[in-house]
């Protein structure tokens, strides 16, 4: 790996950006290439790509705007594969950009080089323990995210990672001068390493391609996008009823649908989804029928939830009776809502003192054929209220017990974590078991209802699409 | 880029009737007396519609009528419509669309778009106030298959109104999907249009039937822009 345009200046992006690669776990070679330099960092320093001995398999270029199209002559002869322009200036800018990212292109003309960027943030990747920021391990998983925005690279990797989120990759595309969404959606299909893919899509050249790439990759694997920007509408006279609702977003919106695809609604949106969606995927389970056992404690709580199952296509379990009298004998105190007997809800000090008794409660629930997944609610500042000083070791007790009984139960537990953002003491406690029930994969953890239903309803979609 | 065209009246019918959709019976007439004649040979009352070319907007200009009966009111009712056609700027010699009202259980709209990243789109949708009020569509790219295009009359909200709501007659989906599909295949083949709307297409408990058609093309065409 060869890194262009290395400085030794070390307050400089490329300085940071080598040393982190010197310092980190990445152990293949790394070559720096700077023309007025011998040597960077300790480090040997080429004058040019013609220089460098042996095989390049990939560059990283961040020379001046000025010096790129003749970095990417180089690479193009020196037959690099991949040549990856983290510099900036080309088509996001007005001026000389947009002449300078069409020369980049054709610089490329007649050779065997790939493109990314130009304006790419870089690349991360766990396997290689390449990385564009600080304070991220390389930890792989079943998650690529690609992105056409750079700062979202580094939201999304730090931000899911703290919730237990594993990547096989990172990558910001940038311009998408020369490889563009079609190729890297395809390159998703062909990862083995890419169990599920997530996109951040600004805008496409060819939209017919990326949709029947996108086509082909959701029969595969689950996929996830996020469609941000609306470009301004185009000069054509809107005279018919058609034209005036087949807006820019309509269009997307459709296409993802028709592809196949699960259209996110924003950043928050993508990472509870990424976070329930990976944990997911480490331990496929069963996802049969529609029915859901929703346990805890807040009365309202319950029936907002039973509400919310009903949009989002699932349906409160009609528990049988055998069922019901188990748990009755498990917990008389349990009361039932609307003579349906489920959801099941009780006073805190109940549900949550003995955390044997509660992950009964969730076997006896979810040995029933009507069941296909558990819902359980946990309200933190009761929690934090009834339990006082040992509050944080006695939630570690009932995480423990989650987490056993995930594993026993073999079918969908999600877990919502309430009232988390409700000063220090909540905070610690949601951060906590968050982090406590991460560890068990398959446990589905929401910090909020909404997310959670809407969660359970996609994994229904999606397994209902994959059986 | 060419400036968008209007694309005339009878030969946008011409067009969608040659990919197998069928409208309620029209004719093209020009004079009082033609009309009246034309609607004689029309099943209950008519629609009379200004076939004018260079008038864009002809509902909003007064120039379509609803449920003419009777000779001496088609007569009227022509005089009527070529009148306020003349009103709206048309410069062209007179030309009025006499069709047989056609009563359906919904009306819908089936329509066409060409979007600047994904091409054609096709468009399902209750027509009416359920369209643009409610927001009740649906959309996808051309061409569907049948079984896609019932899937998408499946997919709105009102679905249960073509369905037999309230005790009323299923409507004919399945003709209703092909009307779609060839819509749909229409706008995959001929890059020149920009919008088409069917708008309404009457849903009936056998067959389905356009009754009014718009097309916009992008004016580099070859096929009768004007």
């Amino acid at each position: 790996m060869v890194i262009a345009g290395v400085s030794s200046d070390r307050g400089k992006w490329s300085n940071i950006m080598f040393r982190r690669l010197l310092d980190g776990p990445y152990d293949g070679e790394l070559i720096a290439v700077n023309p007025a330099r011998s040597e960077v960092e300790g480090q040997p320093c080429y004058a040019s790509l013609g220089d460098v001995p042996g095989e390049v398999d990939y560059v990283q270029l961040l020379v001046a705007r000025e010096h790129t199209v003749d970095a990417v002559r180089d690479c193009v002869a020196r037959k690099v594969p991949v040549v990856h322009v983290l510099s900036s200036g080309f088509g996001e800018v007005s001026g000389e950009g947009p002449g300078l990212q069409s020369a980049l292109v054709a610089a490329l003309a007649g050779g065997a080089s790939a493109l990314i960027g130009p304006n790419s943030l870089g690349l991360y990747s766990a396997g290689h323990g390449l990385c564009f920021s600080d304070g991220c391990h390389f930890e792989s998983g079943p998650v690529t995210f690609i992105s056409q925005s750079g700062a979202l690279c580094t939201d999304v990797l730090a931000q899911g990672q703290m919730r237990g989120v594993k990547f096989s990759k990172v990558l910001s595309v940038g311009n998408c001068a020369d490889l563009d969404w079609p190729d890297y959606v395809r390159y998703c299909r062909h990862d083995p390493e890419t169990g599920i893919a997530v996109f951040y899509i600004e805008s496409v050249s060819d939209g017919r391609a990326l949709y029947e790439e996108l086509k082909k990759l959701a029969r595969d694997k689950p996929v996830l996008v996020l469609k941000g920007g609306q470009t301004a509408a185009g000069a054509q006279a809107v005279v018919s009823h058609t034209g005036r609702m087949t807006g820019e977003h309509n269009v997307w919106q459709a296409m993802l649908r028709q592809a196949g695809v699960i259209e996110l609604t924003g950043l928050n949106d993508l990472l509870v989804t990424v976070q329930a969606w990976s944990s997911a995927e480490l331990q496929p389970r069963k996802r049969a029928g529609n029915g859901v056992m929703v346990i805890g404690c807040g009365g309202g709580v319950s029936v907002l939830i039973s509400d919310a199952l009903g949009a989002a296509g699932l349906s409160v379990a009609r528990l049988g009776s055998g069922t019901l009298s188990a748990l009755k004998e498990l917990e008389p105190a349990a009361k039932v809502f609307g003579g349906i007997d489920n959801p099941i809800e009780m006073p805190v000090d109940r549900l949550f003192t003995d955390p044997a008794k509660l992950a009964r409660l969730i076997e006896t629930s979810a040995a029933d054929p009507k069941v296909a997944m558990v819902l359980l609610h946990l309200n933190l500042i009761a929690f934090s209220d009834l339990f006082g000083d040992d509050n944080l070791a006695h939630l570690e007790a009932v995480c423990a017990a989650i987490r056993d009984v995930a594993v026993c139960i073999a079918k969908p537990l999600t877990v919502v974590l309430r009232n988390g953002d409700c000063g220090e003491t909540t905070g610690t406690l949601y951060r906590s078991a968050l982090a406590s029930l991460s560890s068990q994969a398959g446990l589905d953890v929401f910090s909020d209802l909404e997310p959670a239903v809407a969660w359970l309803g996609r994994v229904r979609t999606f397994s209902g699409r994959r059986s | 880029m060419t400036a968008p065209l209007v694309m005339d009246l009878v030969l946008a019918r011409q067009m969608i009737s040659g990919c197998g959709v069928e409208f309620a019976n029209w004719q093209v007439v020009s004079s009082a007396k033609a009309a009246v004649s034309a609607a004689a040979g029309l099943d209950g009352p008519v629609a009379l519609k200004s076939a004018a070319p260079d008038v864009v907007h002809k509902s909003d200009s007064g120039c379509v009528v609803l449920g003419v009966a009777g000779d001496e009111a088609v007569e009227k009712t022509y005089a009527e419509v070529t009148a306020r056609a003349a009103a709206a700027g048309s410069a062209t010699p007179e030309r009025v669309l006499v069709e047989t009202m056609t009563p359906g259980l919904a009306e819908i709209i089936i329509g066409l778009k060409r979007d600047e990243t994904f091409g054609a789109v096709v468009l399902v949708g209750l027509g009416g106030i359920f369209t643009e009020v409610l927001e009740d569509f649906v959309l996808r790219l051309c061409p569907v298959t049948e079984p896609e295009a019932l899937d998408m009359f499946k997919e709105l909200r009102g679905f249960s109104v073509l369905a037999g709501a309230r005790g009323k007659p299923h409507c004919d989906l399945d003709a209703l999907a092909r009307v779609a599909v060839s819509i749909s295949r229409l706008g995959n083949d001929r890059d020149d249009i920009l919008e088409l709307d069917l708008n309404p297409v009457m849903a009936m408990e056998q067959g389905a039937l356009a009754v009014d058609a718009r097309v916009v093309l992008n004016g580099r065409g070859k096929h009768g822009a004007h």
